[in-house]
């Protein structure tokens, strides 16, 4: 609020009418800072007809087009008005970083959303994101009894570097927080999963985003972070089924730990962004935090209850005193029982020992060796082992890896889906699928963001003709690593196999497009 | 056609073709007769010179011609006339026939027409029985008679007659004729040749030498007037004419114009230089000329101008001089050192005449050559000495070759001077960078080995519940590529030793992982061996399968264990390499710099051609760097080189690239910017060193894990260490105290030494006495009391009454064990009839009793002995006992300790082939002398336990250096706490350390520090046994002596 004060008070000299007629800027102002752009268009738009050589309504009208993502218009009316900073944001600055980042991006339309893209291998991300999206958007009508009107706008980015650009986080705070996605200016900004070493689970995140971009809708962008973030992260799985699946075991354990040790990260901590927090730890401890609290909230009372706060919320009430009285106990009381359902929250399965740090490709601080990732096997005598069977790998000697890898796996077991991926193919190199299925199984039930995990499993199954299994398998691979080409090689075959010739010839054609060959019908033996 | 005429076509066919062969046998003899004798003719007129040769040979060979043709056309016009058709050949068959003339004629006539007969009123049956007779008659016609050969016969006569004619005519007339054939046959000149005949007597010759050749004139008399001079000689020639002249001349004449000229005086040639002779007396000639090419000469006689006689050509050869010659002897053609070092270069040169300058010319490896000289002779024809080659001159980089070597010229001065050059030698600067690839190369080539041999091992099918016979099969020929991967790497680590730029900690690793191997992979051998010679007998069940299961098993973790180090060894070698090779990049960036600063001061176009030539010489040198360290790159896994380093290798090339920037600002002329530019890559290329040197100092996890136990063991050795000899300084004070109590009754021992050793010999003739009547049995013990009982003389001869009462103690069991053992056998042999050749009952008996009595003598010098060595408890005072007992109790807990260190040493070697296998034996000896001191203490006995400390410390001290050493190293690389492998002394030596030496304070025993080791006292002992020269007996008796004291 005291960020959209300010940034009234800069505009107002700007305003052609002053102090006179200060009601138009501040509501147009305050429109797009509640992302509320139908609002702001009807205060603006007269205003630009009316006025079009006042600095005041160019600056918004500037505003506005960035909004509307019509960055060319908005580059033009802010550099007329000579100003483009408001608020602590550079305007000028953004408009004309997301019009350079988006000129040759090409689009996608679905009924409630359109997706800019850059041109080329990000293509095969376009109709899962569209499918995914409408599928939220079906479900979060279904949960807070509301969905936006019109279009709404997905830019894919390359790389960080351009989410830094067209947002207001630093390149920093991103790496350091892993921030791959913004919701803001009224558009959803998603961060492409080729610019991370094993890519994401970037439908959720569209999904999580999503979510933001409804809520703050919805409550008029009071929503404080925290349980913006709570609804966000309890509800991006909703697309594929149930809410509040994304918590990972390692950050249940890391929430179990927290609360023991009473070092949670506090909903003021949380303020102003998830991603100004120190560390990735402690923005997963944080989202946990505030998905268990809403998975609380769900449990104590359903969707009606959730929507009863949002009403609350959106009415102006706090969310504090929104929760205590949609509860019916103090805001103290939901915290010390949320606390209590938090220590008491059973772990998922391998909770204890999942540590899945983001990398980022472009990250000198991050390993990018073959054998980095053993760095995460604490067992000293399990690494060595690993290692040997990378050894006998590189060497083309599958059976003797195979002896290897299965050391360390004996020692560790299979809570490094690395060191069982690797086991798995040495397994099914060496004429021990079944060995492998069962360790696959295994471990993409701990690990179910980890592609290669499925990409094995589809292998396996493609392998027996179990067609439904394989895409089963291969669509949980391309949730996280979609430009991984053996991935819609595999799915083309498994669409032929269950006769769905348009899935198999777009599939086909994206394996084209990653790999720069016709696909194959022999999806195995691709990198590891 | 009658029908009969078909025999008479036949016998005409063949009466044909035998005229023909006839006439052209007769043709061709008679007509090649006759060619040879007008080819004989015309030899012997071509052989005397009659008439114009050229004419003489055409009309001979036109006629020899002529005759061939002649005869070839007589015997066409013949077969024409004779055989041309069936009636010719019916004709002259008739000739020789004539009763079937008629007949045959008609037949073959009638045959002919035979169409028309019958119109012209014929009877053809009458032609026909006319024609069938004549056939019949015909076809027992013998044509040799009817067609003689007489004509043919008669020209092979004549064509023998006129060959023998012309054989004769060669025989008489020798080569005169053969070379008139010759010239008939267009060999050699048309006319024969007629050698003019000498026109003067002897001729005298003084040749006087140029002065290069340093040779003193020389006269010859009495001469053909042949010369055979160097070149430049003055030739002075005196001779007399054969006849009165007027005047005189030689005439020369050059190699290339005939030397042979026919006898008709003419004027001279073109090629020809011409001398005026004196005349003195109208006959006595002299003159002179100078010998400048090989040729001929010849004396000229005129009237005037008019030439009266011209004698022979008289050869003038040249003698040739030789190139001059010169070699390098020394050092070889190629040869690696430092960049700074001073090559010596042994050289000879010869020249047949003299030499005369000597240059060394160095091609260095950027720009062009340089020559020096290096000698200016003086009328010397052959010379050798020696140079220093001093490289520091070209300022040579690590890895780069420059080319030499001597050039000489010789002194003639007449032609001119010549040129010989030796064989071009290289010097290749030593580059440890290099050297240590190569062997690093070495050492990966064995880890893969390893890794392969691990791999096929895991990949070998399993064995439950027993193994068949393929799977044993296999199973071997891995244990036998076990034992080569052994030899390989021990191979590798001594060959590695040699070398000046050896990674130390790899030779020790290498080391170590071959002892390793070869202790996990004999006692697998070993059992494997006995199984499969056991298999078809063996259980499944069998322990054996069970033990060779767990060998297995230990000797896959042995090469698990050894493949994960060497690749971090490796590794890490290789992450210091690249610090080594971007330290050297930046070094020349610095000469470059100041290269620059100098041409900035005093710029000139030859030095900017220097400067541009340099850049381009780092270039190729920062090309060379980077494919290097890309190439080790290649192999590192990022435990010690992160993505961070690696990043960094890209950037380098940017260095590359700044370096063309330079060379681009440089040929602009703008210096300032090039400067500029090269400090700019200076800065870069000191920040990727100091990440590279961060990178590569780095050790992971692990690595600093057991880093730390190993230190921590370190300090627990020291202590132990630092203890055991506070112990052993405490005990040696008792044991002074007990010496100097006993040193009366060595004293008076020493007096009676002579009659132990009486007693000890007598002991050992009697036990030799038992030798014939061994049973195979008991040979062991005999072997045993008789080496003990030798010990024992030798003891006592040496003085050594403590060495001798252990021998004496050490021999009685076993000669009691002796004697009973025979008796034994003896009974057993009265009972149980023997094989054949074992000995008898008697015999056996007879040789126990003598091992009976050999022991009498020597329980008589144990007790004696004995009673020299009182118990310890009767001659120290009680406190000192008592003393004793503690130190007893504390020597046991120090024992404890090493044990413990021992199994510590166990688990560290289990996670790293840090320790060689010997190391356990070395930490197992140190325990051993401290237990047997601990028993010993407890015995009271200080001295003996003060013994025992003392081989503890020994031990003790070896491990600690050891271990000291590995810190060493680890300190030495640019890495901190890499653990690296600990270097065992001992048998296997350090062959290639020679040149070492160590700076580490040594201490210098006293000399009561130490008591002879056991085994050193043993081996003087075998020596003593071995016996010397008589002369030398009483020197060695003493030497031995202080030896053993």
């Amino acid at each position: 609020m005291r960020r959209l004060l300010a940034l009234a008070l800069a505009l107002l000299p700007l305003a052609r009418a002053g102090a006179d007629e200060p009601e138009p800027t501040r509501r147009a102002l305050e429109a797009l800072a509640d992302e509320d752009l139908a609002t702001a268009r009807a205060v603006i738009e007269p205003l630009l007809a009316e006025h079009p050589e006042d600095r005041g309504a160019e600056v918004l009208g500037g505003m506005l087009r960035f909004h509307e993502q019509r960055y060319a218009e908005a580059v033009e009316l802010l550099e007329k008005a000579g100003a483009g900073r408001a608020g602590g944001i550079d305007y000028l600055a953004l408009a004309r970083a997301a019009r350079d980042v988006t000129r040759d991006h090409q689009h996608a339309e679905s009924e409630h959303f359109r997706v800019s893209y850059p041109p080329g291998k990000e293509e095969v991300l376009v109709p899962y994101l569209l499918d995914a999206l409408e599928a939220q958007r079906q479900a979060l009508q279904d949960d807070l009894g509301y969905a936006p009107e019109g279009k709404v706008t997905v830019e894919i980015l390359r790389d960080v570097r351009e989410l830094a650009r067209l947002s207001t986080l630093t390149e920093d705070e991103i790496r350091t927080s892993g921030t791959i996605a913004l919701c803001k200016f009224d558009k959803l900004m998603i961060t492409s999963p080729k610019a991370l070493v094993r890519g994401y689970d970037w439908l959720d995140t569209a999904a999580h985003e999503y979510t933001h971009f409804v809520v703050t809708q919805r409550t008029r962008n009071n929503t404080p972070i925290w349980l913006h973030e709570g609804i966000a992260k309890y509800s991006e799985t909703r697309w594929r089924g149930a809410g509040g699946q994304s918590l990972s075991p390692w950050a249940a354990a890391l929430l179990q730990d927290a609360v023991k040790k009473d070092k949670l990260v506090t909903f003021a901590q949380m303020h102003p962004s998830m991603a100004k927090l120190p560390s990735q730890e402690a923005a997963s401890l944080a989202f946990a935090e505030v998905m268990v609290a809403v998975e609380y909230l769900q449990k104590k009372g359903g969707r009606a209850l959730l929507s009863r706060i949002l009403d609350h919320v959106a009415g102006g009430m706090p969310a504090e005193r929104a929760v205590a009285q949609a509860l019916g106990v103090s805001f103290d009381s939901f915290l010390a029982d949320w606390k209590r359902y938090m220590a008491a929250r059973p772990l998922p399965a391998g909770g204890d020992t999942e540590l899945r740090r983001l990398r980022f490709q472009d990250d000198p601080r991050q390993g990018h060796g073959a054998h980095a990732e053993w760095a995460e096997i604490p067992d000293e005598r399990a690494r060595g082992f690993a290692r040997l069977g990378e050894i006998m790998r590189e060497r083309g000697r599958w059976a003797a890896a195979r002896i290897e890898y299965g050391k360390a796996m004996r020692r560790v077991g299979p809570r490094y889906p690395v060191l069982t991926s690797k086991f798995a193919l040495a397994a099914m190199n060496s004429g021990h699928d079944a060995e492998a299925e069962a360790a696959l199984a295994e471990a993409a039930r701990t690990h179910p963001h980890y592609a290669a995990l499925h990409v094995n499993m589809g292998r396996l199954r493609l392998k027996r003709q179990d067609w439904k299994g394989a895409r089963d398998a291969f669509l949980l691979a391309n949730r996280v690593d979609p430009f991984d080409p053996e991935i819609h090689a595999g799915l083309a075959l498994a669409a032929e196999g269950t006769g769905d010739a348009e899935a198999a010839s777009r599939e086909r054609r994206f394996a084209q497009i990653l790999s720069g060959r016709p696909a194959g019908h022999e999806p195995a033996g691709r990198k590891e | 056609m009658p029908p009969a005429y078909g025999e008479i076509e036949r016998v005409l066919r063949w009466a044909r073709r035998r005229e023909a062969r006839i006439l052209l046998l007769a043709a061709s003899a008679l007509g090649l007769a006759v060619a040879l004798l007008v080819a004989l003719a015309g030899a012997w007129a071509l052989a005397r010179g009659v008439g114009h040769a050229g004419a003489v040979r055409q009309v001979t060979l036109s006629l020899a011609a002529f005759c061939m043709v002649g005869a070839a056309t007589w015997a066409a016009l013949s077969l024409l006339r004779r055989a041309s058709s069936p009636e010719a050949t019916a004709r002259s068959v008739g000739r020789g026939a004539p009763e079937l003339r008629s007949d045959l004629v008609s037949a073959v006539e009638l045959s002919r027409d035979y169409g028309g007969l019958a119109a012209q009123g014929y009877s053809l049956p009458l032609v026909d029985a006319h024609v069938e007779r004549a056939a019949a008659r015909v076809s027992g016609l013998d044509l040799g008679l009817a067609i003689p050969a007489t004509p043919a016969r008669r020209a092979g006569l004549a064509l023998g007659a006129a060959a023998a004619l012309c054989l004769v005519a060669l025989a008489v007339g020798g080569k005169t004729l053969g070379r008139g054939f010759a010239r008939l046959a267009g060999l050699g000149p048309p006319a024969p040749v007629a050698a003019p005949d000498p026109i003067t007597g002897d001729v005298e010759l003084t040749f006087l030498y140029p002065a290069h050749t340093g040779r003193p004139p020389r006269t010859v008399s009495g001469t053909g007037g042949e010369v055979a001079a160097p070149r430049g000689t003055e030739v002075r020639l005196s001779t007399r004419a054969d006849r009165p002249v007027e005047a005189a001349d030689i005439v020369i004449q050059g190699a290339g114009v005939p030397s042979v000229r026919p006898s008709t005086p003419g004027p001279a040639g073109p090629a020809e230089r011409v001398y005026s002779l004196e005349v003195k007396d109208s006959r006595q000639l002299s003159g002179r000329f100078l010998v400048d090419e090989p040729g001929s000469y010849r004396f000229r006689f005129r009237r005037g101008s008019k030439v009266v006689a011209e004698g022979p050509p008289i050869a003038i050869s040249v003698e040739p001089d030789a190139f001059p010659e010169v070699r390098i002897t020394a050092p070889a053609q190629e040869v690696e050192v430092d960049a700074s070092a001073r090559v010596r270069v042994d050289w000879s040169a010869s020249d047949d005449y003299g030499l005369k300058d000597l240059s060394l010319v160095v091609k260095p490896p950027a720009g062009p050559e340089e020559r020096r000289p290096l000698r200016t002779f003086e009328s010397t024809r052959r010379e050798s000495g020696s140079f220093d080659l001093d490289l520091a001159a070209w300022k040579a980089s690590e890895g780069e070759r420059l080319l030499y070597w001597v050039e000489v010229l010789d002194n003639d001065d007449v032609s001119g001077p010549k040129r010989g050059a030796s064989a071009t030698q290289v010097v290749r600067i030593y580059s440890e960078a290099e050297h240590r690839r190569r062997m690093l190369e070495r050492a990966q080539a064995l880890w893969e080995q390893l890794v392969r041999l691990l791999g096929d091992r895991l990949e070998l099918p399993e064995a439950a519940p027993r193994p068949g016979p393929e799977r044993m099969a296999r199973a071997q020929a891995l244990d036998g590529r076990a034992r080569e991967l052994h030899e390989n790497l021990r191979d590798a680590a001594a060959a590695m030793r040699k070398e000046r730029a050896a990674p130390r900690a790899v030779i020790d690793a290498l080391r170590n992982v071959s002892s390793g191997i070869r202790a996990a992979e004999q006692p697998l051998s070993a059992a494997r061996t006995t199984a499969l010679r056991l298999a078809g007998t063996l259980p499944a069940t069998e322990g054996l399968w069970r033990r060779i299961s767990d060998l297995d098993a230990s000797m896959d973790r042995e090469l698990e264990k050894d493949a994960l180090y060497l690749e971090q060894l490796l590794d890490k070698e290789r992450a210091q390499d690249l610090v080594r090779l971007a330290k050297d990049l930046q070094s020349r960036r610095r000469d470059l710099a100041s290269l620059l600063e100098k041409y900035r001061k005093a710029p000139s176009e030859e030095a900017r051609r220097q400067l541009v030539a340099e850049i381009s010489r780092m270039k190729a040198r920062m090309q060379d760097m980077l494919r290097r360290m890309a190439e080790l790159a290649k192999g590192i896994s990022d435990e010690h080189m992160n993505a961070e380093a690696l990043a960094e290798m890209a950037r380098q090339k940017d260095a590359l690239g700044g370096l063309d920037k330079v060379e681009e600002l440089l040929s602009k002329g703008d210096v300032e910017g090039a400067m500029k530019e090269l400090d700019a890559l200076g800065s870069r290329m000191q920040e990727m060193l100091s990440r590279l040197e961060r990178t590569a100092g780095e050790p992971d996890e692990k690595t600093r894990e057991l880093v730390k136990e190993m230190r921590a063991f370190r300090d627990q050795i020291a202590r132990v260490e630092k203890d055991q000899e506070k112990l052993a300084g405490e005990t040696e004070k008792v044991r002074q105290e007990y010496r100097k109590k006993l040193e009366e009754q060595l004293r008076r021992m020493s007096a009676q030494a002579g009659r132990l050793e009486k007693l000890a010999h007598e002991s050992r003739e009697e036990l030799e006495r038992a030798k014939d009547g061994l049973s195979p049995r008991a040979e062991e013990d005999f072997g045993k009391s008789r080496e003990a009982l030798q010990d024992l003389e030798k003891s006592l001869q040496a003085r050594d009454f403590d060495a001798a009462l252990e021998s004496v103690r050490k021999a009685l069991p076993s000669m009691q064990r002796l004697g009973l053992g025979l008796e034994d056998d003896a009974q057993l042999a009265e009972r149980f009839p023997q094989p054949l050749g074992q000995k008898g009952p008697l015999e056996l008996r007879e040789a126990g009793r003598h091992a009976q009595r050999a022991m009498s003598p020597a329980r008589k010098v144990r007790d004696e002995l004995e009673r020299l060595f009182p118990d310890p408890r009767s001659v120290l005072s009680q406190r000192d006992q008592q003393k004793l007992d503690a130190y007893s109790q504390r020597q046991r807990e120090l024992e404890r300790q090493a044990g413990g260190l021992r199994q510590k040493l166990q688990e560290l070697s289990e996670k790293a082939p840090v320790f060689p296998p010997q190391s356990q034996a070395m930490l197992g000896e140190a325990q051993g002398h401290m237990g047997r001191a601990a028993g010993e203490l407890g015995q009271r006995n200080p001295q003996r336990g003060h013994g025992q400390q003392r081989e503890a410390l020994d031990a003790l001290g070896r491990f600690r250096k050891g271990l000291e050493e590995m810190a060493k190293n680890a300190r030495g690389g640019s890495g901190q706490g890499f653990p690296f492998p600990f270097a065992m002394g001992g048998e296997e030596g350090r062959e290639g350390d020679d040149g070492d030496l160590s700076h580490e304070r040594v201490e210098i025993p006293g000399a009561e520090a130490y008591k002879v080791p056991e085994e050193f006292r043993r081996d003087i002992l075998e020596a003593m046994k071995q016996g010397a020269p008589e002369p030398y007996k009483p020197e060695l008796q003493r030497y031995y002596e202080e030896l053993v004291k």
